[in-house]
This record gives C-alpha cells, structure tokens and sequence, in this order.
C-alpha cells in the first residue's frame, strides 16, 4: 500500500458522505458576520476603556469577578455512584480566575471545577492546582492535580505525556475521548496489588493559549471510590476565558 | 434545475447540460481543484475537463447524486494533473495531506502484495460508517476534499485542535482497521 492508492480510494468512498460533507452555507455566513460583530465590540470596549469613566467602571469590575464567577456556579447537588450506592452530594466549586504576567499578558486561564468539600481539600502548590482528599489514614494519596501548559496543542500534548508514561507505568492505555466532555484522556496504574498507584490523564483545550492538565492519582482499592469522584468532578471542569 | 433533470440533459445529449452543469457546479468543482493544485489556471483547466469527462460518462452512467460523481472526477483529474505537474513546491495541501496520512500506511512483508484499491475503499467505507457523523464530515472534508484545518475549525464553528484531535483519532482508528485487515 502506498499514500497513492490511499489517497486514490479515499476518492472512491460512498457519494452520500461526500455530500453530507459540503458545508451549509449559512452556518460559514453567520460564522463570519459573528466575527465582525466581535471586532467591533473589542474597538467599542478599548476606546471606552480609555474615558474616565471606564477607568472606574473596569475596576469596580475587576473587584467584583471572583464575586460575579461565583454567583454563576452556584453549589449544586451531584448524583454519584459509589460501590453499588447512590450518594447525592452537596459540591461547591472552585473557581481558578486567570492569571496575568506583569505586563499583563495571560498567563494561565481561569477555570471551574465541582468538588466534595467534605472529603476534599484544594489547594495550589507552585502555581499547580490540587483536590487531595482529606485523610487521617495511612493510605496512598488520592488527588487531582490540575496543570496549564501553555502554548500547546491538546493532541500533542496528550501524545506527549503518554508516551513518557509508557516507560514508566505497567499499563498505560489509549487515549480516548472523556465522556460528556471535548477532553481526551487515557488511564495508567503501576499494577494490579490493591494499593498500585493508578488514575487517568485528562487533557482539556483552553483555546490558543494552551490546554490543562489533568492527573487524577489513586490507588487500585480506591478506583471505585475515588476514580469515580474525580471522574464526576471532570465533568464539571469548564475552562473560563 | 434539479440533478435528476441534469443528467436527463445529459442523456439526450443537449448541448445544455454543461451549461447548466457549470452554472450549478462550477464554484464546486473548481474550488475541489483549487484545494489540491492552489493554482488558478490549472483549476480552471481540470474543471473544463471534467465537463468533458462527464458528458463522455453520461451514458452509460446514470448518476443519482451529480454533485458528488463530478467531484470525483474532478478530484481525480487535479490529482493526476498534480502528479504530472510535480507541482509540490507550489504549495497546495496535497503533500501536507499525505503526509498525515502517511500514518496509516500499513506495510506488508510481501512486497509483491497486490493492493486491490477497490478493496481499500470497501474498508475505508466501513471505516466511515463506524464513525459519528462529525468525525466522518472532518475526515472528508481533510482527506477527500484537502481543505485546510483552519477552514474545517470554522466551518464547524469548533476549535483547530478539536479538529486536529478528531484527525489524528480518525488515522489512528483507520490504521488499526487496515493493520487487522492487511496482517
């Protein structure tokens, strides 16, 4: 087989999916009027910006946007299934606002994410996010790291990481789409005794400026206490831009 | 002029199927010519040809879906006249095309394997039909039609990395079907 005769048959293939695959004119319409709407209401934006009174109503906004976030995601009640049960519990969330360098360039976008508070804790180590359980025991630690890598491709960086995890885990799986989301993630674990470190990486966009990182660390025992949470808590993972 | 009353025009063998071919598919075709050949000229030449191509297919052929039978044929022309003309270090997406897919290319220890491309094409077809409508729609419009990522994001009103992302699961997926299929 050479690239030849495959770019040859993907010609041939069936009529419909050749046509099903002409886009609609109007959605390429509105896709661009959308633009220009855009680009008008950022000149809008930076020329009021400059008045006097934008000076004041920007700050009194700046004050307000942990506030303002946080009025958008209410606590909310989460179904989960634990073990055979079915628990709802209260989950608060966690708002990450955007993080800028001194000449104001982002650095890190904001984000959004339900959590047990209960049984969790976050925390932010070294500009690293985490969602460690909250335990008096001696058992491995379970936890959600949550990373922004900047300036990378969700693809690449998925390819990236699981390839540097092949060599250092027992099993790491395929990549795969994360249900309910537009992420990709793929598992790994170091073994199969109850207490081998396991978990999944989870990759979302954050648009140009890069993607996050996921890591959810658990052990195997836990997989179907802990893997499930933070699983649930996945689902709830919003970039804000 | 609806398809159906294209191709009747063309069974008579009215002079006027072309006309009526261009008016309705000529921006078609000749921007299926330009993603491949990124040359004006030689667009217009394979598009020219293909209105020849067809009136020379119409009978015996009695297509049911007009736009994507003259989208072959015009693809298959500026392939070939890319091919003849070398025309890589003009730009164009085919070799950019190629080369992603080039990750699916699957090799056999027998080299004098006979490649039936009928039989590449019933599996890509399977292919297609496994996948959601989305993937199939990113895939052809990439791979059949060589728009680019860009064009595709926009179209879809979805990222460029959620394009790309659905490429490189789509090659993997078909490399794993062809990789089952060929050993």
């Amino acid at each position: 087989m050479n690239i030849e005769q495959l770019i040859n048959s993907i010609g041939n293939v069936e009529d419909e999916y050749i046509d099903d695959a002409v886009p609609s004119r109007k959605n390429i319409k509105s896709f661009r009027y959308g633009w220009i709407a855009a680009v008008l209401a950022v000149v809008f934006v930076l020329m009021f910006s400059q008045t006097p009174l934008g000076v004041a109503a920007f700050s009194t906004i700046k004050e307000n946007v942990i506030e303002f976030v946080e009025s958008l995601f209410p606590p909310k009640d989460v179904v989960v299934y634990i073990e055979g049960e079915t628990e709802i519990m209260t989950h608060m969330p966690a708002v990450q606002e955007a993080s800028t360098q001194e000449n104001d360039e982002l650095s890190s976008p904001g984000f959004v994410i339900y959590y047990d508070s209960e049984m969790y804790t976050m925390v932010e180590e070294n500009n690293v996010t985490y969602i460690r359980y909250i335990s008096g025991d001696n058992l491995p630690v379970c936890e959600m790291e949550i990373k922004f890598i900047p300036d990378v491709k969700p693809e690449m960086l998925a390819d990236a990481v699981r390839n540097e995890m092949c060599s250092e885990w027992a099993y790491v799986s395929e990549i795969y789409d994360l249900y309910g989301t537009d992420a990709v993630c793929f598992d790994f674990s170091a073994g199969d005794e109850w207490n081998s470190v396991c978990g999944k990486v989870s990759i979302f966009s954050a648009g140009e400026n890069g993607a996050f990182l996921i890591t959810a660390r658990y052990f195997g025992e836990a997989q179907e206490g802990h893997g499930v949470r933070f699983a649930q808590m996945l689902q709830t993972f919003e970039v804000i831009e | 002029m609806t398809d159906e009353q294209i191709v009747q025009l063309f069974l008579e063998r009215s002079e006027s199927a072309v006309v009526q071919t261009k008016t309705k598919y000529g921006k078609y075709c000749f921007s299926v010519a330009m993603n491949i050949l990124n040359n004006r000229e030689d667009s217009e030449e394979c598009v020219n040809d293909t209105y020849l191509q067809t009136w020379n297919c119409i009978p015996p052929h009695h297509p049911t879906r007009l736009s994507a039978f003259i989208g072959k044929i015009t693809r298959r022309l500026a392939l070939d006249m890319y091919r003849r003309k070398n025309t890589e270090k003009r730009g164009g997406r085919v070799k950019e095309v190629s080369e992603e897919l080039a990750d699916c290319i699957v090799f056999s220890n027998d080299i004098e394997k006979h490649i039936d491309e009928i039989v590449l094409t019933e599996i890509i077809n399977e292919f297609l039909k496994q996948i959601s409508d989305e993937q199939r729609r990113i895939f052809i419009r990439r791979y059949w039609y060589f728009c680019s990522v860009k064009e595709i994001a926009a179209e879809n009103s979805m990222s460029q990395s959620k394009v790309k992302m659905s490429l490189l699961r789509s090659r993997n997926q078909l490399k794993t079907i062809l990789e089952k299929e060929y050993f």
